[in-house]
């Protein structure tokens, strides 16, 4: 009888038990609450620095400004609500007038941009090529200032917008 | 037995997994924490590479902008001998960490700008070719141009014809009813246009309206060496006594006079090819005319004002060539009353601190330049591009072509 009573005291009992299994549960949950936010926070950060909309953001600013500031001054084509610009630029040295366009716009969620002919004098289109620039595209607003034109473009980076804006001078 | 059972358990309850889970933890944590410093590092580094391409493209365009202004004012400088501005290397860019250099190249029908900036590990190269064109490219104020209303504009096609101003107040360019541009119509940098042109409903651009992205610069005008050394002569009207200059065009006489005063119906002929500097005022009264006759020129200074009275005029009798009467404003002259008796005024007018103030009737064929710009009612303006250029005329730099790297 003795020693059996031994052995109970020695085991753990019921409650010990729960209460070890909740402290555990407790503390592990807490960890992998840690960690999860963790990873939350470094995916959401590589979105923002390597993810597609960072590099769709960085691309449609890189060409939108290469294309811009080698536009004409003299003329554009704005939207009146700034939802599409257009710009002329030459196409060599040989171009009297400028005679290549780029056009600027939103399709669905995508940021768009027609490439083509331009005659200056009829000022006609002839459109050779279309390029997305970026995707998750939610508005993208025009304007023209002077001889400088700005593009915002407003991104949906899963769930949370995020606003790019790129301005550039046009110098012929 | 019972120690048998009791060892089993302490040994397991003291080798518990705490710590390994605590460890496994850590080193979780720790590897998620050294990802994330490295993304942050790759961000901000991403974010100074960004930076430093901005600030070098900034840089260049600060260096290209003072190569072409030095260019200009080297041009305004009279006489010039054609040689582009010398280089420059390494300079810094004020309020940023950053440099420019640029070089200036004769090309022979053309001068290139090649403008490199630097800011840290980046760098960037624009270019633009620059050719001299004349200021004579239309109507150019500094102020306020005012076209009456049924005023009639002509231009030949592709004449690069523009009314410009560098004005960027309200109303700098009043357009009234009627009005028919055929180029471009520019106000001054940062210009509103819908503030700063004045047009109505019926008023026709042709051209493009819009602001220019630079003032354009109006030398003032340099009075040539040899009439500066002329002595000077005390105008006195005779009647039929006429001014004779050279008979050779490229050795046109110096005449320098106190004044022009021509009386009340009285008429001042202009023979031969002569280059004049009026130190004082020119007075053209009621009636009164001075005439460049056929086959002759004049190059006119002015240092003072010239009034005109009512029923005058100055004209120019070589049909289509406006070359044989130009009129240049020294800063000394601040008004100038242009009337044009005949059918058609020939001429060009430079008078970059005058108010110039056109009362026509007829027609105007040539171009102005003047501090502001006044035409009346009636007149019609045909623009007649330079065809030569001098060596005194005003000239500018301007854009053939802008491109990057």
């Amino acid at each position: 009888m003795k020693s059996g009573n031994k052995t109970i005291r020695r085991a753990f009992s019921l409650i010990e038990l729960v209460i070890t299994v909740v402290a555990s549960l407790i503390i592990f949950l807490a960890a992998s609450v840690l960690i999860v936010d963790s990873q939350k926070g470094y995916n959401k950060m590589f979105d923002r620095t390597l993810g597609e909309v960072a590099v769709d953001s960085e691309v449609a600013r890189r060409t939108f400004e290469t294309i811009v500031r080698k536009a004409s001054q003299s003329r554009s084509l704005l939207d009146i609500d700034g939802q599409f610009v257009e710009v002329y630029y030459y196409d060599s040295f040989s171009s009297t007038k400028p005679d290549k366009y780029a056009n600027f716009y939103l399709n669905g969620s995508e940021l768009m941009v027609d490439y083509g002919d331009y005659d200056w004098d009829a000022r006609t289109t002839n459109v050779q090529s279309t390029i997305t620039l970026a995707r998750n595209v939610t508005a993208a607003t025009f304007s023209v200032n002077n001889v400088s034109i700005q593009m915002i473009l407003t991104v949906d980076d899963n769930g949370q917008q995020v606003t790019v804006t790129s301005s550039a001078v046009r110098h012929n | 037995m019972p120690n048998k059972i009791k060892k089993p358990l302490i040994k397991r309850f003291r080798s518990g997994s705490v710590l390994p889970f605590a460890v496994t933890m850590v080193i979780l944590l720790f590897i998620i924490g050294l990802g994330l410093t490295r993304l942050g590092l790759g961000a901000r580094l991403a974010s100074a590479k960004t930076t430093a391409q901005l600030t070098a493209r900034a840089a260049a365009d600060a260096g290209f902008i003072q190569a072409m202004r030095l260019m200009n004012a080297r041009l305004a400088a009279k006489p010039w001998d054609g040689s582009p501005i010398a280089s420059v290397s390494d300079v810094p860019l004020a309020g940023a960490d950053a440099t420019f250099s640029y070089t200036v190249t004769d090309a022979g029908s053309y001068y290139q700008i090649a403008s490199t900036g630097k800011s840290g590990s980046a760098e960037k190269t624009v270019y633009g070719r620059l050719a001299i064109g004349s200021l004579l490219f239309g109507i150019g104020v500094k102020d306020i141009i005012d076209v009456k209303v049924g005023a009639i504009f002509n231009a030949p096609a592709d004449s690069g014809f523009a009314i410009r101003t560098n004005s960027v107040v309200d109303n700098a360019i009043v357009l009234k009813s009627g009005v028919t541009i055929p180029g471009d119509v520019i106000c001054g940098p940062g210009g509103n246009t819908d503030d700063v042109v004045n047009i109505k409903s019926s008023t026709v651009i042709t051209g493009e309206t819009y602001s220019a992205m630079d003032e354009i610069d109006f030398p003032p005008v340099v009075l040539p060496a040899d009439l500066q050394s002329t002595a000077l002569t005390n105008y006195n009207y005779v009647a039929g006594t006429p001014i004779v200059g050279n008979a050779d065009p490229a050795n046109p006489r110096c005449v320098k006079l106190d004044k022009i005063d021509i009386p009340n119906g009285g008429i001042q002929i202009i023979q031969g090819h002569c280059k004049i500097y009026v130190v004082g005022t020119t007075t053209l009264r009621q009636s009164a005319e001075l005439i460049v006759d056929s086959g002759a020129s004049m190059q006119m200074y002015l240092g003072g004002n010239m009034v005109a009275g009512n029923s005058n005029g100055l004209d120019n009798l070589n049909t289509n060539l406006p070359e044989a009467l130009t009129i240049y404003g020294l800063s000394t002259c601040t008004q100038m009353d242009l009337k044009a008796k005949g059918d058609v005024f020939f001429g060009y007018v430079y008078v970059p601190d005058a108010a110039l103030r056109v009362y026509a009737k007829n027609t105007l064929a040539g171009a102005f330049v003047g501090k502001s710009f006044t035409l009346t009612n009636s007149a019609s303006f045909t623009f007649i591009p330079p065809t030569n250029t001098d060596d005194n005329d005003p000239d500018s730099y301007l854009f053939l072509r802008w491109w990057e790297e």
